[in-house]
């Protein structure tokens, strides 16, 4: 007989259901499986085979063939399984194929009989909603994660037979009792652990305001990481579109534990310099496994090291960081994953990194100048804030500069936000850090004296176009923090000292 | 056969023998064996190749440029650079050698010259110091350099990094005269980072080499050119150096030549001081001002003493600044000129980081910028490296 249960496949971060058909013949016994299948798929034919003979079910000596449609999209994975075996047992008449018309199966099956977990569960359940599905059965492992979409019944099934008999009814399933997930605690680092660098401090709030990228630079142990993990914390509080696709992402990158829920804190990602190309960008052999750029959505991708990372990482940061989605082209097909992040980077002002005490060290200005213009020109004219981070820890002595939580600077944080989610509702942009520069005309207004400062500063240091720009982005976001509409020179008099790159550039050029 | 058609050329830009015969052979003591044995350039250049190849006085490099089979093309290559690059070859039989090298011992046989060397009476001061010049060094360097410039006394130094690069700029920038002394090949920047500063030299001040065109910078002449470098020069300023540092070859040849050296003292436990601290405890004088520089040079240039008086206003000094405030008088302004002023006083000639000044001065991050801006702005602060701030030497 031939009949049809679902399933469904990965595409990217979003799933593609997929009708599992089979047809139970007359002929030369044995499984055939079609459908552009990759080879763990065609395994399941063993897999399966064994895993109902040991549930008791064996097989009869029948022509079974099975065909996964649409039968133009390459199936990779081990997610069919359970679809299939269940489509078996319902082409041999086991099954009444009433009872499966309405749910979709996932799931791995060892030879045991046991379902195993399996990545992009999320997606899948979220497909299977979309699609108008009433249940889904998913490994138990991936029970929590499944049970984050609400109006589908999801069955956490531990192994085969339980799913077969519930089927059978000699033992009914219970759709999975969803846990309420609260909101997570606050993280225990917090932005008040930060003793001194108060210039570094004030760069993160004004990255975190206005969505600019940040670099730091500084000595080994000035706290450049101990900041950077700080700043996730003092970003505004997740929403719950961000949250889903985040958890969306985790999920098809199998980064989501069973005992978490819902991701509710915003990633902060920490890849090492010795980060390859599809680690960074997302990449995988066939199917797109998401990058750190894309694990970063919503978060902070810091970047300790930036001149050791490979160039070819670091131009791929360019495009994301324009369009906020990373595409990526595979043998079947171009995908396209949110890659969404405030960039942190970090690095040593020198290749000692003691620079600019020159009782510690002592690089030559050449090696320092070859250093800094490791990192391209294009990414550090995508990074708007950039401080030198000082070398001494310093005590605070002024009550004005009193370390600030990071629940106290969220709150300035939203506020600057709510500021510009009300100022560019009718634009195609959100946050500063992103304002075209055809708009910066329209809304970073400067002050008469602040612009007559930006021009002269310009003229004698010898400023370029885009950073202008940039200065002036920066200025929005500081006179946002200030609540105030119109940029003033003391606004531009603080965003001009954020830009250490370029200062340092030139200052090597000068003083050779 | 000799090719005699252009050989015995002789024009302003040298004779293409002494060009070539400069660029083949670095050693003043080997070109001196040299010429002693056969008269003169051109007859070096037609000398038998065996005898030269067995010459115990050359070094194995002179040897095989000496010998080259590209030789002629060499010396074609050479005397049209020299022209091409408006470059010339002073012998030193000739008019407008530079006279303060007669004292030299080994003095160059012939110095190369791009731009226009100074008279021989105006006085001249070697600025040199170490090539990893901190804020503080920057800073003495260049308020000594182009104080001194603009009195009308020639910055002598070797266009290396660090201190020596920052005294031409300086000098230049103060429309001072200023000349640069290689130690490599007339014509190759060394280090290429100052190639900038290189054709300014070339065209508002002078470059002097006593090696030809093509000779790379070789770590062995770098010590040699330092004694031309104190030969051209009255006295010899020290800025920063450390314990074993190459500015002290200069000094010990300066020494020798019985010429003046000045030290300006760093802080002790600096890595940058030791070489200076130890001047002055060997009997250097120890100099805070470039005026004290100025003195001492008066009594063989009278004619300095005047310039002398101009210096006052030219110093450390905030006074200027707060008059412009003071006219002002409303209180806006005023409150920004008290913080401008408890800024400034913070603020040293070495470099401190934006978070020190802000805990030293009780402002917040915001005000601060606002301050260090507008002092910036003004010329009294500058950011020497990113975030970090100083007074302006």
């Amino acid at each position: 007989m031939f009949c049809v249960v679902q399933s469904l496949a990965l595409l990217g971060i979003d799933a593609l259901p997929v009708r599992v058909e089979v047809d139970v013949g007359n002929g030369l016994p044995g499984i055939n499986l079609v459908g552009y299948l990759s080879a763990e798929v065609r395994e399941a034919r063993e897999r399966v085979r064994v895993a109902l003979r040991n549930a008791g079910y064996p097989i009869p000596a029948k022509k079974i063939t099975v065909n996964l449609s649409p039968a133009d999209i390459r199936k990779e994975g081990t997610g069919f399984d359970l679809a299939i075996a269940i489509g078996i047992m319902v082409g041999l008449e086991w099954i009444p194929q009433e009872l499966t018309r309405d749910a979709c199966f996932l799931g791995e099956i060892g030879l045991d009989g046991v379902i195993r977990p399996v990545p992009g569960v999320l997606s899948c359940a979220y497909a299977a909603k979309e699609e108008g599905y009433r249940k889904i059965y998913v490994p138990a492992d991936n029970g929590q994660e499944a049970g984050m979409v609400d109006g589908i019944e999801v069955y956490a099934a531990g192994t085969l037979t339980e799913v077969i008999e519930s089927f059978l009814g000699e033992q009914p399933m219970e759709p999975l009792v969803r846990e309420f997930h609260a909101v997570p605690a606050e993280t225990k680092d917090d932005f008040a652990d930060i003793s001194g660098q108060f210039l570094a401090k004030r760069s993160a709030v004004i990255a975190a305001a206005g969505g600019h990228n940040l670099l730091l630079m500084g000595p080994p142990g000035s706290g450049k990481t101990m900041l950077a993990k700080r700043i996730p914390g003092i970003l505004p509080a997740i929403t719950p579109e961000e949250s889903i696709e985040l958890t969306k992402i985790y999920s098809v990158a199998g980064l989501i534990r069973p005992e978490e829920g819902r991701i509710m804190t915003r990633p902060f990602r920490n890849p090492h310099h010795t980060c390859t190309l599809p680690g960074m960008a997302g990449g995988g052999s066939r199917l797109p496994v998401p990058g750190e750029i894309t694990l970063a959505t919503g978060g902070v991708l810091f970047l300790d090291e930036l001149p050791e990372f490979r160039r070819e990482c670091i131009e791929a940061l360019r495009q994301p960081l324009e369009e906020h989605r990373v595409v990526i082209s595979r043998l079947y097909g171009s995908f396209s994953l949110p890659a969404s992040f405030l960039l942190v980077a970090a690095m040593n002002p020198c290749p000692c990194g003691y620079f600019p005490d020159r009782n510690r060290c002592s690089c030559s200005p050449d090696r320092i100048r070859r250093y800094i213009g490791k990192i391209s020109q294009a990414i550090i004219d995508r990074i708007d804030l950039c401080v030198e981070m000082s070398a001494v820890p310093l005590k605070d002595l002024s009550a004005k500069n009193r370390g600030e939580t990071s629940k106290e600077i969220r709150a300035k944080v939203e506020a600057c936000r709510q500021i510009q989610a009300e100022r560019y509702k009718d634009e195609t942009f959100r946050i500063n850090s992103q304002m075209p520069a055809s708009a910066l005309s329209k809304y970073c207004v400067l002050s008469e004296a602040a612009e007559r400062r930006l021009a002269s500063a310009f003229r004698t240091e010898g400023f370029s176009a885009r950073l202008y720009d940039r200065i002036r982005r920066v200025g929005r976001t500081i006179a946002d923090l200030a609540g105030s509409e119109t940029i003033g020179e003391e606004h531009i008099a603080e965003a001009v000292m954020y830009h250490a790159t370029d200062i340092g550039r030139r200052h090597t050029e000068q003083y050779g | 056969m000799r090719p005699t058609s252009e050989g015995g050329i002789r024009n302003n830009m040298g004779n293409s023998y002494d060009i070539w015969l400069s660029a083949a052979v670095n050693s003043a003591a080997h070109i001196e064996h040299l010429l002693q044995k056969y008269g003169d350039a051109e007859a070096v250049f037609h000398a038998n190749e065996r005898e030269i190849a067995d010459d115990p006085g050359l070094t194995p490099s002179e040897k095989a440029f000496l010998t080259s089979s590209e030789k002629e093309e060499n010396r074609q290559s050479q005397y049209d650079y020299a022209v091409r690059n408006d470059i010339r070859m002073i012998l030193r039989n000739e008019e407008g050698y530079p006279k303060r090298f007669d004292c030299l011992s080994d003095r160059p046989y012939g110095v190369f010259v791009q731009g226009k060397l100074p008279g021989e009476d105006v006085p001249a001061i070697a600025v040199v110091g170490s090539r990893r010049a901190s804020t503080y060094g920057t800073n003495v360097a260049e308020h000594f350099a182009s104080v001194l410039a603009a009195a009308g006394i020639v910055i002598i130094s070797g266009l290396a990094m660090g201190i020596d690069g920052i005294s031409h700029n300086s000098a230049l920038q103060a429309g001072g005269m200023t000349v640069g002394v290689l130690g490599s090949g007339i014509g190759v920047p060394y280090p290429k980072e100052n190639w900038k500063l290189y054709q300014a030299m070339r065209d508002r001040g002078a470059i002097l080499s006593e090696y030809g065109p093509g000779v790379p910078p070789l770590k062995q002449n770098f010590p040699h050119r330092n004694r031309l470098i104190s030969a051209l020069s009255d006295g010899i300023l020290v800025v920063e150096a450390a314990e074993r540092s190459g500015t002290l070859i200069t000094v010990d040849r300066g020494l020798e030549q019985g010429k003046d050296v000045f030290a300006v003292p760093g802080r002790i436990g600096d890595r940058n001081s030791e070489g200076c601290l130890n001047l002055i405890r060997q009997g250097a004088f120890l100099v805070t001002e470039p005026d004290q520089i100025l003195e001492e040079l008066a009594s063989n240039y009278p004619l300095l003493r005047k310039h002398c008086s101009q210096f006052e206003q030219l110093s450390f000094d905030f006074s200027d600044g707060l008059r412009d405030f003071n006219e002002n008088s409303e209180n806006l302004i005023l409150g920004i000129a008290r913080d401008e002023k408890v800024v400034y006083d913070l603020c040293r000639l070495d470099a401190r980081h934006f978070d020190e000044l802000l805990c030293l001065s009780g402002l917040t991050v915001e005000r601060l910028s606002e301050v260090l801006y507008s002092l910036q702005h003004k010329g009294f602060v500058r950011q020497a490296v990113p975030n970090y701030y100083s007074r302006k030497g």
